[in-house]
């Protein structure tokens, strides 16, 4: 018989205890215990990043991350991005704009990478939030929607 | 960009998806999303044998294991109608005697967790008695080649062959459909012709790898009704399959269906809800079976193929006549296979003129995942090999590729064969826009460097039905019903658009429907890019009915005619004074909350109702050392008729391209021994946004001849289609290598790189030894 | 990894385990002597993970994440010591690391993905032994030590890359990774990832201690670990006629290789020198 372990996480910005067992993927706490179904399994291999999370700022691969990996961290799902009144934030904004998403599988996944880059930068000379984003998948959009988002948030950035 | 002038209000407009607000924010609810409570969750059982008796299956031990509700077999499908397919029905619901493939589900579980159906799944005992395996066309066509079947022909719901064709179903062992066609006097054209080629084509086995796997609930309160929810693409064509594979009737089969996440053709036709079903109805308990996306690549993909082209040319190098010789690797079920190598056998001639050709495709069993049907259907094949020969040609008589296409192209108004459809857009212009774009920029003197052009034209909107409801409430929004499903093409925007424009209201009050078929209208399934002209057609005309139904209402309130009034903006307008729709509903009226609703269903004939044309250039970088190949240049051009919403369409080109770069690139599912070796989403390399070119174009066209509403036509299957001949022809450009087989790894590049380099000294008049 | 298609891999297929979270290397040790090898150590997590999910069933997994000692860059006079539980994305952008190699931090800036860096640790990805892992290649090109303490003898044991390759099937279970040492000399490097994930190459230049350059190549892709050779002699000149026979004589001594999902080892003969002359052509450059 497991043993369950108990974790403590701040998620989405409110403080998250449970009880677990060991091997739980933080993916299924997230989408079958805490019923936060925005963030969404397609590969179940880490090839595809539907299922990007951040911890601790991070955007790392939920379906590769046990939920006892999280205790003690800082935890960002897709559920927590948008404004408090459910209004769009800048990121998700510009892919709106430019055409994404089409199916929106791969969606929650690419907005939490893009947040994670945002929370990042400028920190860090030499990332490129392109070369983030070759992490992730989609098959419905030959990437150009996510191409001409990034440009426009450049864009915005540099104040044009 | 040739552009309509747009006096519309919403048709002709950029819109953001109705949906995308709620798949930004994560709110977006998919199938793979969807709970019952109480329900079971089934996992597959897969045969690790490509070819192999079933003697036994003792799943005891596993019945036996806490939690486990229930197991299903072959055992299970004693009367049922048990097998299932597009045309021909020869794929069991659940391996039956026999299994054919590696990966076939042999045995499925249902229990109260998947954790605990997964590991009830280890303790069940198959015994195999195996067989060899028939892993290629090659293999299972050799003389005392191990045959799949034992013979006898399975059901089958084959249509009568089109015009100029004729079809045989199953007449050898391991050959499931035999197609051919043929207008003109093809041996009497060919021995007219100053010059004859025949080339071979190869294609791997290219996997649609959705990001949603394939997933399926299922509710069967007793023997005489099921409920079923699923990310299918055709959810009238599963209720029939349904209520005939269970002996049901079928309004007592309910399928539901919301967003999709990617379906690319892999997720039309009957799939895994069939298991779904068989476990719900044995335990008497909802089941949930969801794949993982590798179980998903294994369930269906398209197909490998070899194609001989023989084409022959004019002295003055006009088109004359082709003959096309395909053997598709079917795998080992039918599915939509049937109906790829009739679509395929009836479109050789491409986007040019011929005075005849014949073709012949057959689909071959081979003990393989099961292929069906995929972008394009078959187009892409069909493209890959003409348009690489177009370009060999033209290099053998001597003539630039592009002017060889150019003086070949078929006119508009006129038609390629009998009874085809006659050219519904201007094949020159877009050839002619996407040409000039590329010359303008490229200094393709660059070593390695070099520009390649291919061009398609896939017919759409055949054989479809589709129906559409639209309702308009007294408060100002307006119901959109619809039995298209939403895979990502944004079709439920497409569909708002045209709503808003027949209405004149704005497209934030109309809401699409998810789908119910207990109470959305039917369509024959989201696949040939029908759902704009089609399903648009049906919106458009229930609207316009529902709109004649407010001023029905009007006229009795405001005791006028009909004629002295119309709607706009919700409200009705007689003279100068108007009236909020709302405002003349009296709330005391007997029909309390009356809703005004008009239903349209629309039947497209055989044959193609729309071509959608597709012209690309690409440019390509290759590394002569390393046969590794760049594509630094894409420009894709495509007439949709009108746009009905244009960055939709250009969305559609970009994201189809894609898979064409994939295809021509690394996109192949290989088997050694019977196994496949690549089909999982980390051994399948598929593109990433670093494959895709920066410069990269895509240009819509409207040249305004589609049967759509407001002049539409669909777009979303011609994408991949030119891509991977668009780069063999840069290639051969770049460094003299052609390339017949895809995809176009850098292997197989390098050596067709050195096979080359003795041709390409002798006719620059260099000899080997002076290096 | 070959993936059985009899049962799907999935993470509702990962067993259930006991969790031990050690704080010290000493608790770790004990915890790797006792159970020998029915336990696996979970870093970053990401091969615990996809092995469980194919169905491997550790009875124990031993998370080393929090242990005090094993993460982290330290720089010293002579060499770096990487703690081998540092995450690949604090080793790239670690400042220190930036000035005294910074070659080293742009080959790592380059594994996998984002994703993948930001979770996997050096010691993981050295200890899994993937075929298409990288940082074995790199460290054996740069000549790095590993450092494992015994965890049946108790006594640390420095060990060079070939040596461990050598020695790794029979003692993965007793030996206990706590850093990877990389000596701080003039350093030239140079890869190329073309062809990921089948194979890539890597290569660098170094003094040695007298002072002399030394040159490596090493390729992933082989199940049996990187394959190395050593450059039979260095040159820095990119004109010099005798460049294309350095590198073909270099990657000669580069045994076969064999990868199940190809490409096929003729490709691999023909192209493996081509890059080799190239990553010598870039180096020589560099150090110029």
């Amino acid at each position: 018989m497991m043993e369950t372990i108990h974790i403590s996480i701040r998620l989405n910005g409110r403080l998250q205890t449970a009880d677990i067992a060991p091997n739980l993927m933080l993916v299924d706490f997230l989408r079958e215990h805490l019923g936060l179904q925005g963030t969404k399994l397609a590969c179940d291999q880490g090839a595809c990043g539907a299922c990007t999370v951040l911890i601790d700022g991070r955007p790392m691969t939920s379906c590769l991350t046990f939920a006892f990996a999280a205790d003690g961290a800082d935890i960002l799902t897709i559920e927590g991005v948008s404004r408090d009144n459910g209004t769009l934030n800048q990121v998700q904004k510009a892919l709106h704009a430019c055409g994404v998403p089409q199916c929106g599988f791969c969606t929650p996944g690419m907005v939490m990478m893009m947040e994670g880059f945002a929370g990042q930068n400028p920190h860090l000379p030499g990332q490129s939030l392109e070369t983030w984003m070759n992490a992730n998948l989609c098959r419905c959009s030959g990437y150009q929607g996510f191409r001409r988002a990034l440009s426009h948030l450049a864009d915005e950035a540099n104040g044009s | 960009m040739t552009a309509l002038p747009n006096t519309l209000a919403h048709v002709g407009r950029s819109m953001a998806d109705v949906n995308g607000h709620d798949k930004l924010t994560g709110a977006a609810r998919y199938a793979s999303d969807f709970n019952l409570a109480g329900m079971l969750h089934a996992k597959i059982l897969r045969s690790p044998h490509p070819h192999a008796r079933i003697l036994s299956i003792d799943a005891s031990a596993a019945l036996a294991m806490p939690g486990v509700a229930g197991v299903v077999t072959g055992e299970d499908l004693a009367g049922l109608d048990h097998t299932y397919g597009m045309f021909i029905r020869d794929q069991p619901v659940i391996a039956y005697a026999k299994v054919r493939f590696a990966g076939e589900p042999v045995a499925a579980i249902a229990a109260e967790t998947e954790e605990l159906a997964y590991r009830a799944l280890s303790a069940i005992r198959v015994e195999y008695d195996v067989l060899p395996p028939v892993s290629c066309i090659a293999e299972a066509l050799a003389e005392n080649a191990p045959p799949l079947f034992d013979g006898g022909l399975h059901p089958s719901a084959l249509q009568p062959p089109p015009l100029c064709s004729t079809w045989v179903q199953e007449p050898a062992p391991n050959v499931l459909f035999d197609f051919s066609y043929s207008f003109g006097d093809i041996e009497d054209l060919f021995a007219s012709c100053a010059h004859v080629s025949e080339d071979r084509f190869t294609l791997g086995r290219q996997s649609h790898a959705a990001l949603e796997p394939h997933v399926a609930i299922a509710l069967a309160p007793d023997r005489d009704h099921v409920e079923v929810w699923s990310n299918n693409q055709d959810p009238f064509l599963l209720r029939e399959d349904i209520a005939r594979i269970f002996g049901l009737e079928a309004g007592n089969v309910r399928f539901h269906a919301g967003l999709v996440g990617g379906g690319f053709g892999s997720k039309s036709y009957c799939k895994i809800e069939p298991i779904a079903v068989l476990l719900a109805r044995k335990t008497g308990r909802p089941v949930r079976l969801a794949l993982t996306m590798a179980e998903s690549m294994m369930t269906v993909c398209d197909h490998a193929a070899e194609i001989l082209l023989r084409t022959g040319v004019s002295a003055t190098g006009e088109t004359v006549v082709r003959d096309a010789v395909v053997e598709l690797d079917g795998g080992a079920y039918a599915d939509a296979s049937p109906s790829v190598a009739m679509r395929m056998g009836t479109r050789f001639n491409g986007p040019y003129k011929w005075k005849g050709v014949r073709t012949r495709v057959r689909v071959i069993r081979t003990t393989t995942i099961p292929a069906g049907s995929f972008r394009g259907f078959g187009m892409g094949h069909v493209t890959w090999a003409c348009e690489s020969q177009m370009d060999m040609i033209a290099g053998r008589i001597r003539l630039r590729p592009d002017e060889f296409r150019a003086r070949n192209f078929l006119e508009p108004g006129t038609s390629g064969a009998p009874a085809e459809r006659v050219l519904d857009c201007d094949l020159t212009e877009g050839f002619n826009a996407v040409r000039s774009r590329m010359a303008k920029r490229t200094t393709s003197s660059d070593a390695g460097r070099g520009i390649g052009f291919a061009v398609a034209c896939k017919g759409g909107g055949s054989s479809h039905r589709a129906d559409a409801r639209v309702e308009i409430h007294p408060t100002g929004d307006v119901t959109l019903a619809a039995g298209v499903t939403e895979i990502g093409q944004n079709t439920r925007t497409i569909l708002t658009q045209i709503a808003a424009e027949v209405l004149g209201v704005d497209p934030v009050r109309i809401k699409v429907v998810n789908i119910d078929t207990h109470a959305t209208p039917f369509d024959s399934g989201t696949h040939a890019s029908n759902g704009a002209t089609v399903a648009g057609l049906a919106v458009r005309d229930a609207a316009t009915k529902a709109a004649a139904e407010v001023l029905l209402f009007a006229a009795r309130q405001l005791k006028c005619g009909v004629e002295e009034l119309s709607f706009r903006q919700m409200r009705i307008l007689h003279g100068a004074s108007s009236y909020l729709l709302g405002d003349l509903v009296d709330p005391q009226a007997q029909d309390d909350h009356p809703s005004f609703s008009g239903a349209a269903s629309i039947q497209t004939p055989g044959g193609s109702l729309f071509w959608m044309p597709i012209w690309t250039a690409a440019e390509v970088e290759v590394d002569e050392e390393t046969g590794i190949v760049r594509l630094t240049r894409l420009i894709n051009a495509a007439d949709v008729g009108r746009a009905i919403n244009p960055q939709r369409c250009v969305s559609q080109i970009e994201g189809a391209a894609a898979q064409g770069l994939g295809q021509a690139l690394f996109e192949d599912i290989t088997y050694r021994d019977g196994q496949p070796l690549t089909a999982t989403p980390l051994t399948y390399r598929m593109p990433r946004l670093a494959d895709i070119p920066a410069d990269f174009e895509t240009i819509i066209l409207e040249q305004g001849r589609g049967p759509g509403p407001f002049g539409a036509k669909g777009v979303g299957e011609s994408g991949n289609l030119t891509i991977p001949a668009a780069i063999a022809n840069a290639i051969a450009d770049a460094v003299g290598a052609r390339m017949t087989t895809l995809p176009m790894t850098p292997d197989k590049i390098l050596r067709a790189i050195r096979e080359a380099k003795p041709a390409i000294m002798a006719t620059a008049g260099v000899s080997p030894s002076d290096r | 990894m070959m993936d059985d298609c009899t049962i799907s891999a999935s993470r509702k297929r990962v067993a259930d385990f006991r969790l031990h979270r050690p704080e010290t290397i000493d608790e770790t040790c004990d915890l790797l002597a006792r159970f020998a090898n029915g336990a696996m150590l979970h870093a970053g997590g990401i091969d615990v993970a996809n092995r469980m999910k194919r169905g491997c069933t550790p009875p124990h997994v031993i998370a080393v994440q929090q242990v005090a000692g094993l993460s982290g860059v330290r720089l010293g006079e002579t060499e770096i010591d990487i703690g081998a539980a540092t995450r690949h994305w604090d080793i790239e952008n670690d400042p220190g690391l930036h000035q005294a190699l910074p070659a080293l931090c742009d080959y790592v800036a380059g594994l996998g993905n984002i994703r993948i860096r930001m979770q996997g640790t050096i010691g993981g990805n050295v200890m899994a032994a993937e075929p298409g892992y990288e940082m074995l290649a790199l460290l054996a090109v740069v000549k790095a030590r590993l450092v494992f303490r015994d965890c049946r003898t108790r006594i640390e044991r420095e060990l060079t890359i070939d040596k461990w390759i050598e020695i790794r099937d029979a003692n993965a279970g007793s030996l206990l990774l706590i850093s990877i040492r990389i000596p701080r000399r003039p350093l030239a490097l140079a890869w190329n990832r073309q062809l990921r994930p089948a194979l890539s190459l890597v290569a660098a230049l170094q003094s040695d201690e007298a002072g002399r350059m030394r040159g490596r190549a090493a390729v992933t892709g082989s199940a049996s670990g990187p394959l190395i050779a050593d450059l039979p002699f260095a040159s820095h000149a990119a004109d010099n006629p005798g460049f294309g026979l350095t590198a073909q004589a270099w990657a000669d001594r580069l045994p076969a290789l064999d990868l199940p999902l190809g490409p096929d080892a003729g490709y691999c003969k023909d192209v493996i020198p081509v890059m080799c002359r190239r990553l010598l052509e870039a180096m020589s450059k560099s150090l110029q």
